[in-house]
């Protein structure tokens, strides 16, 4: 039997802002584990988050640069689950209504090049009405 | 006459009087709570003593709340304070930060004064299910003061508080205030600050003062309201001088009340009291009193008890004693951890709401229940933007009923959820609502206070404060329940 | 309405219940749901969901950093830490 071997790769890009998406706490790559952290981030009884503009702009800037086609209203809703580093029990997170949808990217490996489309628009991602 | 029986704006003429010093008062204070929290009534509006440890930061001539003490709700963040929401939970949990409104009022020279007693994570309109025991009215001791910020009430009733902050989600601050005979008032929301709020419905919390009269209801809201950059739900809109909306004539404006509202279970004497007196009084000052509808209002309890413990379910779900309060020391794994903290860790009335609420925003019920109760939400909010074309606010009572004795509802919680029908609707559609005395019902053998609700427009807080300062004025019903002497 | 089973949602939240503690909040749950099943009466075609009151929009904080506290200043609220971290049973099961 013949088996086609498909590797699928899932992809973080961390976005090179100075500050964490939510709260003011600076971004050290290398830096000590739990060396910058505050109420926010860690899920106090009372904390609230507040989005982070260059976040914003930056994944903006990324839609745009895959060729997507950038979202008019974007919300953000939470993925309730429980895992002892997610401090809220809630990763606050886009569900229907992301930044952008759509766009490509090409790989090109040797002589071959393959174009990968992102969320494709069939499949419904980014078309239903965010609401207020 | 002691010190702790002057209201805020009494005790600040004293200061400029030189006539009485801080000291003076937190003396007077430190005396009342002694003789009256702990003794035979029981009232137990203060969590314990040792919660009552005045601290200010910085002297500031500038405020009438400068040295004023002020009790606060145990689900509001104090630095170096254990905050507990009235849960095993979170017990031992001393709160590195300052909540929003706790540093405004520092930055004045207010003087914290205490946690007050509530229902755990402010799930609850009786303050019984508080993991401290439960607290008792001051009119009657044998009575519920309300809830979920019971406390927070009975402290200002019993004149063990000057004036004390409470929550409000779905009538917490103004059902207590109604059975207990003092003034509550519930702000637009994102008037206030939510920072340091421990969260139980983020899109209906609202914190807001508890107070003994119209005046220092007005001056305390001045000092905590405003924009907070640190709560990207509160609103960048200038604070009024609400101070300066008392004492203006209310002649002219337009009170809107139920055209239908026949409902079983409103007590006789309520009736009698906010339908029949309040308005008489209200035309005499020249008020035009309008029927409107509100045809909606009769699914509110049904959307509020949908839409409020989903939020709860999520905002509950950070409580696993990984980082802070309880947690089962047995626990082997990381499943028991969970389980285990948080099924010894809450009461009754937090599991149940959170139960109701992991139910309803389950897959393959989302659509039915959560977003559906979203949709009724709007409908809701649409009935009141209608009605506030025809008038500038509207009237009726807090509550269906006066205080109801300890343990009457417990065993049945629908029962309870059923009496917060006047209240919720202004959590839903985010509008103001203060309580303020409209009667008292004295055929229990004890004088029991009636609670009436003046909801407004957004951010009308103003006109709210000119018609319920006049009210006020003209029936003396603070005086009469010896709020103010 | 048919009683529910509460114990998958239970599980949901992750919360222990005892049988009897159960059995009291399945009966007390289905008295809720009939209550708010009351909402299906209600016509909501082309209406628009709230999930605010106050439709603030674009609301954001600048990028940069803000002061805050040494992780020793947290770790003391924690029922358990080693050194710098927050300590948890092991979450990876040996499988067998």
């Amino acid at each position: 039997m013949n088996y086609l071997v498909t590797i699928g790769l899932e992809t973080h890009v961390q976005l090179k802002t100075r500050t964490k998406i939510f709260c003011g706490c600076k971004l050290e790559f290398g830096g000590q584990p739990n060396s910058h952290v505050c109420p926010v981030c860690l899920g106090l009884p009372g904390a609230l988050p507040v989005l982070n503009r260059e976040v914003f702009l930056l994944g903006l800037r990324a839609v745009l640069a895959l060729q997507g086609t950038p979202s008019t209203v974007i919300k953000f809703d939470r993925k309730n689950y429980f895992y002892p580093d997610l401090p809220k029990g809630y990763q606050i997170s886009q569900y229907d209504s992301p930044l952008g949808v759509g766009g490509s990217i090409e790989i090109r490996s040797g002589d071959k090049t393959k174009k990968n489309t992102l969320n494709p628009p069939a499949s419904g991602r980014g078309r239903r009405k965010a609401h207020p | 006459m002691s010190l702790s029986e002057k209201t805020a704006f009494e005790l600040s003429e004293l200061y400029r009087k030189k006539e009485c010093t801080q000291e003076d008062v937190l003396k007077d204070l430190g005396i009342a709570v002694k003789a009256k929290d702990r003794d035979a009534r029981r009232i137990h509006a203060y969590i314990q003593p040792e919660s009552i440890r005045p601290r200010e930061l910085k002297k500031s001539a500038a405020s009438r709340l400068s040295g004023i003490p002020i009790a606060v709700k145990d689900n509001i963040c104090v630095e170096g304070e254990e905050i507990t929401c009235a849960s095993k939970i979170l017990k031992g949990f001393i709160s590195p930060y300052n909540a929003t409104v706790v540093q405004k009022l520092l930055n004045v020279g207010a003087v914290i004064f205490g946690r007050t007693n509530m229902d755990e994570f402010a799930f609850g309109s009786s303050c019984e299910t508080s993991v401290y025991g439960p607290t008792r009215n001051p009119r009657d001791p044998e009575r519920v003061p309300g809830g979920s910020s019971g406390g927070s009430a009975a402290s200002v009733a019993d004149h063990t508080a000057i004036a004390a902050l409470g929550s409000d989600t779905g009538g917490s601050i103004r059902q207590p205030a109604s059975f207990c005979g003092v003034v509550g008032m519930k702000p637009t929301y994102g008037r206030v600050s939510r920072y340091g709020l421990v969260a139980f419905a983020s899109s209906l919390d609202q914190i807001g003062p508890i107070t003994k009269d119209v005046r220092d209801s007005a001056l305390l809201l001045g000092v905590i309201a405003g924009h907070d950059p640190k709560d990207s739900t509160s609103a960048d809109l200038p604070v009024p001088d609400y101070l300066a909306c008392l004492g203006q004539s209310i002649k002219g404006m337009k009170v809107g009340i139920l055209a239908d509202d026949n409902k079983e279970g409103l007590n006789p004497l309520v009736r009698a009291s906010v339908k029949e007196e309040a308005q008489n009084t209200l035309r005499k000052l020249g008020v035009e009193i309008k029927e409107i509808s509100l045809p909606h209002m009769k699914y509110a309890v049904s959307v509020y008890y949908i839409v409020a413990p989903s939020e709860a379910s999520s905002n509950l779900a950070r409580f696993d004693g990984v980082r802070y309060g309880f947690r089962d020391p047995k626990a082997a794994s990381v499943l028991d951890l969970y389980e285990n903290t948080r099924g010894e860790g809450f009461g009754a009335e937090a599991k149940r709401r959170i139960i109701l609420g992991t139910y309803s925003l389950s897959s393959g019920y989302y659509d039915a229940y959560y977003l559906k109760a979203m949709k009724v939400r709007t409908k809701i909010k649409q009935d009141f933007d209608k009605a506030f074309k025809e008038v500038d606010a509207i009237m009726m009572p807090t509550s269906p009923s006066v205080a109801f004795k300890l343990g009457e509802k417990t065993q049945n919680p629908l029962e309870m959820y059923l009496s917060d029908i006047y209240t919720i609707s202004a959590n839903l559609a985010g509008i103001p609502a203060i309580s303020i005395p409209c009667g008292i019902d004295g055929t229990h053998g004890k004088s029991l206070p009636i609670g009436l609700q003046f909801l407004g427009k957004p951010f009308d807080e103003g006109t709210l404060y000119k018609l319920a300062h006049a009210f006020e004025q003209n029936t003396d019903f603070h005086r009469k329940l010896g709020n103010v002497k | 309405m048919s009683g529910i089973d509460l114990r998958p949602i239970a599980h949901l939240a992750r919360l222990r219940f005892k049988d009897e503690e159960l059995k009291v909040f399945e009966a007390q749950v289905n008295d809720i749901l009939k209550l708010v099943n009351q909402l299906a009466e209600v016509p909501v075609e082309g209406v628009e969901p709230t999930s605010h009151p106050l439709a603030l929009k674009n609301v954001f904080r600048e990028d940069q950093p803000s002061p805050s506290l040494p992780i020793e200043e947290f770790l003391k609220a924690s029922p358990r830490t080693r050194g710098r971290f927050f300590e948890v049973p092991k979450i990876i099961e040996n499988t067998k």
